[in-house]
């Protein structure tokens, strides 16, 4: 029935290749009769042919439809097909009806779950699913079958459930892989996994603080040294202390806005000192050859004096600062000229930013020259989150 | 140009920009980020009567256009004239607001600054004396007279000179005199610096501002303060010393304490974390007869032992190159030398010129008379830092994330007033010293380095004191 229907395909209209895509019998000439009984015997011989699998693997063993199958075989197996289906005729003929109305429903409709309806029906039909409906399960792929024995061990070791998918999760499975790497390492050196993370942490602890002391024995009170500590180890080099830069940093402090005694915190903050009480660069200062006192260190270490402008730098309202790539601040700079640049330019910042930030406009320059069509010179908009 | 600007069409989401463009003008005037936008925009009544408003806003009633038009129009028609004005004002601007708010003729400086004091503060607590001198030292730890000379130290740093000196609220220079005032109600405080700017009737920055450069104008200028003595004045200590307590040639005692403070939880913090889980700062000091600190070192982080505290000292380093406590040794009897020496803690090294007590275990009478002599002596460092925390309280107080650096100027100056107030011949309020501990929580832990001269000494210094008990009781 089916083929009869896929000729008419290529020639019909619209309503036939949809009555055929249906399985609706294509033609005009359709009455009520007809279209019940094309319908009953395909669905019934559609169910025939799945329960003649299903009983013929269970009870004859070999399939009667594969061709090495002999003859009388096969005409037993219709006709036992036949005499057991005979009595269920008029009941399957009014399901298929149902299952076909239904179908028709939920494609014109949305009615749900089709599946969950032929579920409570108790008839499960597979259908192919666009979507995995199992991602976990339906992932062991090829790739899974190619993993060897050795990593699905290593997970029943680690107490992971052997249906757990090996390649779904790549972050896990490595992590399991590097565990597995770094167990044989660690076994060569005979030291168990908590001990070489004792020593990591040890490692940890080695630190580099930089301290100003302040002692009235030595010829000049104020000086600044550098702590390398590795757990009880303290290893003390001095820094070179320019005290000129002192001094200077004062003259500063004198003639501009001096700086909070509790506010080195901010300053802390935004002095970029490379070997500030950072543990990565003590490890570097102690790998450094012992040679020279620690005066490169001196060198390489920005003094307090080189912090207050610094900190003033990025304090500052200054407009000309250029902003921060990864803040919501920007700059436009230089904007000429015309009325109509201007609205576009205001247009712009109203689309993108005034709904989430809020705008400060800094108006730098303003001047006006009636020869020219450019009234604004310079204009800078500063959009600062949260500024209100 | 008018006439070009005022034909375009606005719909209604450009008039909505225009009157949001017109309110984020009247921000920046309120917030004071440019003041050189012309001033026909109609902020102030001032501007009212300039010309330009009213021209412009004369034109634009007769156009009848609307009014963000004409703000939009009065902003941008500045005469050309002001660009060099708003680039001069934009460049005094960039260097400080303070400029820009002071006056251009200085106001008279505020003088009365106590009276106006003591009648805010005089019934801030039950604990204030109604009488005024007694109300002055509660309040700044220093008589009167200390007071005008620590005034008279710093005179030269913090005198207010327009445009860059410190004004109060209502626009008056400070007074060196108030602003060595507010720095020492915040040092002997502690309190925070709004606490303190109230008292003063400044603003917090101003109270940070000045207590910082009374900190450093006190670092420059009091130095002599602290000094190791002259061997004069050695030899009165060594004298005073052994009349007190009966330890020959003992030039001072020395001790150390926690300067405690809060730092963010970070793994770098983790350096100046202490024993007792406090994040601090070190600070010994050696004190003389009278507590007054003859050598001090801070800045150490207080995660490490005293005994390495003494090791990185520069105190040490010039005992142990014979630079220092090295002068005169002395010929008790029997020919036996007694060399200068300090007295220290148990949590010290016994040194031939650091003096620790006996251990507890095993004493003999001797043993114990003399553990109880040098436990007397080096009250003296306790008690020292029991004043200058008790005083200063800035010390006492858990500090919210100091600068370390900056943090031991604040304690080296708090060691100089301390100073100041003995060599000024002032006393304390009896109920200003810690009544506890001034290391409240710390433990001793004994220092197992002995060095054999050290135990010599200690011995020698014990057969000593008991030839004398022998003597006093035989006479």
């Amino acid at each position: 029935m089916i083929c009869s229907v896929t000729p008419c395909k290529s020639e019909s209209s619209w309503l036939d290749r949809l009555r055929s895509s249906k399985g609706f019998p294509a033609g005009s000439d359709l009455d009520l009769e007809q279209f019940l009984n094309h319908n009953s015997d395909h669905a019934l011989s559609s169910d025939a042919h799945v329960s003649d699998v299903i009983r013929e693997n269970n009870s004859y063993g070999p399939n009667p439809n594969s061709e090495s199958a002999p003859l009388d075989t096969k005409s037993v197996a219709e006709r036992s097909k036949n005499a057991v289906y005979s009595g269920f005729r008029k009941h399957r003929k009014k399901e298929g009806l149902f299952n076909v109305m239904s179908n028709v429903l939920a494609d014109l409709f949305n009615m749900g779950d089709r599946c969950g309806i032929e579920r409570i029906r108790g008839y499960v039909e597979k259908k192919s699913s666009r979507k995995q409906p199992n991602p976990k399960i339906c992932s062991l792929s090829a790739s899974a079958s190619v993993d060897d024995g050795r990593l699905a061990g290593v997970r029943k070791a680690d107490g992971i459930p052997a249906t757990w998918p090996p390649s779904t999760d790549n972050s896990v499975t490595e992590v399991t892989q590097n565990g597995d790497r770094l167990k044989p390492a660690k076994r060569g050196k005979s030291a168990s996994l908590t001990t070489v993370e004792d020593k990591s942490q040890t490692d940890l602890s080695s630190s580099c603080v930089e301290v100003t002391i302040i002692d009235t024995s030595s010829s000049v009170w104020k000086s600044g040294k550098l702590i390398f500590r590795k757990g009880n180890v303290w290893k003390v080099r001095e820094k070179k202390w320019i005290s000129g830069n002192l001094n200077a940093c004062r003259r500063k402090r004198k003639a501009s806005v001096s700086d909070d005694i509790a506010g080195g915190k901010k300053k802390r903050k935004l002095s970029q000192s490379p070997l500030n009480t950072s543990k990565e660069a003590g490890r570097e200062e102690l790998a450094y050859p012992s040679n020279d006192n620690g005066k490169e260190l001196c060198k390489e270490t920005p003094d307090t004096g080189s912090r207050v402008p610094k900190k003033r730098s990025l304090l500052s309202m200054s407009p000309k600062k250029p902003a921060n790539s990864y803040s919501p601040v920007f700059h436009v700079q230089n904007i000429s000229t015309s009325m109509k640049d201007g609205k576009k330019l205001i247009n712009q910042v109203w689309c993108s930013q005034l709904t989430t930030y809020s705008i400060i406009l800094v108006v730098t320059k303003v001047s006006f020259s009636p020869r020219r069509s450019a009234w604004l010179e310079k204009l800078e908009l500063q959009t600062e989150e949260n500024a209100f | 140009m008018l006439r070009r600007v005022a034909g375009v069409d606005m719909d209604s989401q450009q008039e909505r920009l225009f009157i949001i463009f017109h309110h984020w003008i009247r921000i920046i005037f309120l917030l004071h980020l440019i003041d050189s936008l012309p001033k026909g925009l109609g902020i102030s009544n001032d501007s009212l009567t300039d010309s330009n408003f009213w021209d412009i806003n004369h034109t634009r009633e007769e156009k009848g256009t609307r009014i963000a038009d004409c703000v939009i129009l009065s902003l941008l028609m500045a005469p050309p004239k002001k660009s060099k004005k708003t680039k001069k004002k934009s460049a005094a601007l960039k260097k400080g607001k303070i400029s820009n708010i002071v006056p251009q003729e200085p106001k008279a400086i505020e003088s009365d600054w106590w009276e106006s004091f003591w009648m805010k503060n005089s019934s801030a607590g039950a604990t204030v004396p109604s009488d005024e001198a007694e109300g002055f030292k509660y309040f700044f730890r220093v008589s009167r007279r200390t007071f005008d000379y620590i005034c008279s130290l710093v005179q030269q740093d913090l005198v207010s000179r327009p445009p860059s000196g410190l004004i109060n609220i209502e626009g008056r220079l400070l007074s060196v005199e108030k602003q060595v005032g507010i720095a020492l109600r915040r040092l002997a405080s502690g309190e925070s610096q709004v606490s303190v700017g109230w008292a003063f009737g400044v603003g917090q920055s101003t109270v940070s501002q000045v207590t910082w450069r009374f900190i450093e104008a006190m670092e420059e200028r009091a130095k002599h303060h602290l000094k190791w003595p002259n061997p004069e004045r050695i030899e009165e200590i060594k004298s005073k010393f052994e009349a007190a307590f009966g330890l020959p040639n003992c030039c001072g005692a020395i001790d150390a304490t926690h300067i405690v403070m809060t730092l963010p939880a970070v793994e770098t913090s983790a350096d100046w974390s202490d024993p007792a889980n406090n994040y601090s700062m070190f600070l010994q000091g050696i004190v003389d007869d009278e507590m007054r600190f003859l050598d001090i070192v801070t800045g150490w982080p207080g995660g490490m032992t005293v005994a390495r505290l003494l090791k990185c000292s520069g105190f040490f380093k010039l005992c142990e190159s014979q630079q220092r406590l090295n002068e005169r040794a002395k010929v008790l009897s029997k020919g036996v030398e007694i060399r200068e020496f300090i007295v220290g803690e148990v949590n010290y090294p016994l040194l031939s010129w650091l003096i620790t007590p006996y251990g507890s275990n095993d004493l003999t009478s001797s043993m114990a008379d003399f553990n109880e002599k040098h436990k007397a002596a080096r009250s003296l460092a306790a008690k020292a830092f029991s004043q200058l925390k008790g005083a200063w309280r800035i010390l006492h107080k858990i500090m919210w994330r100091p600068d370390k650096c900056k943090l031991p100027s604040i304690i080296l100056v708090c060691c100089l007033l301390h100073n100041i107030i003995i060599d000024c011949g002032d006393t304390l309020q009896s109920d200003v010293s810690l009544s506890d501990h001034h290391d409240l929580g710390y433990g001793k832990e004994s220092c197992q380095q002995v060095d054999p001269q050290g135990k010599i000494m200690r011995a020698n210094l014990t057969k000593h004191l008991q030839n004398c008990k022998q003597k006093h009781s035989t006479n």
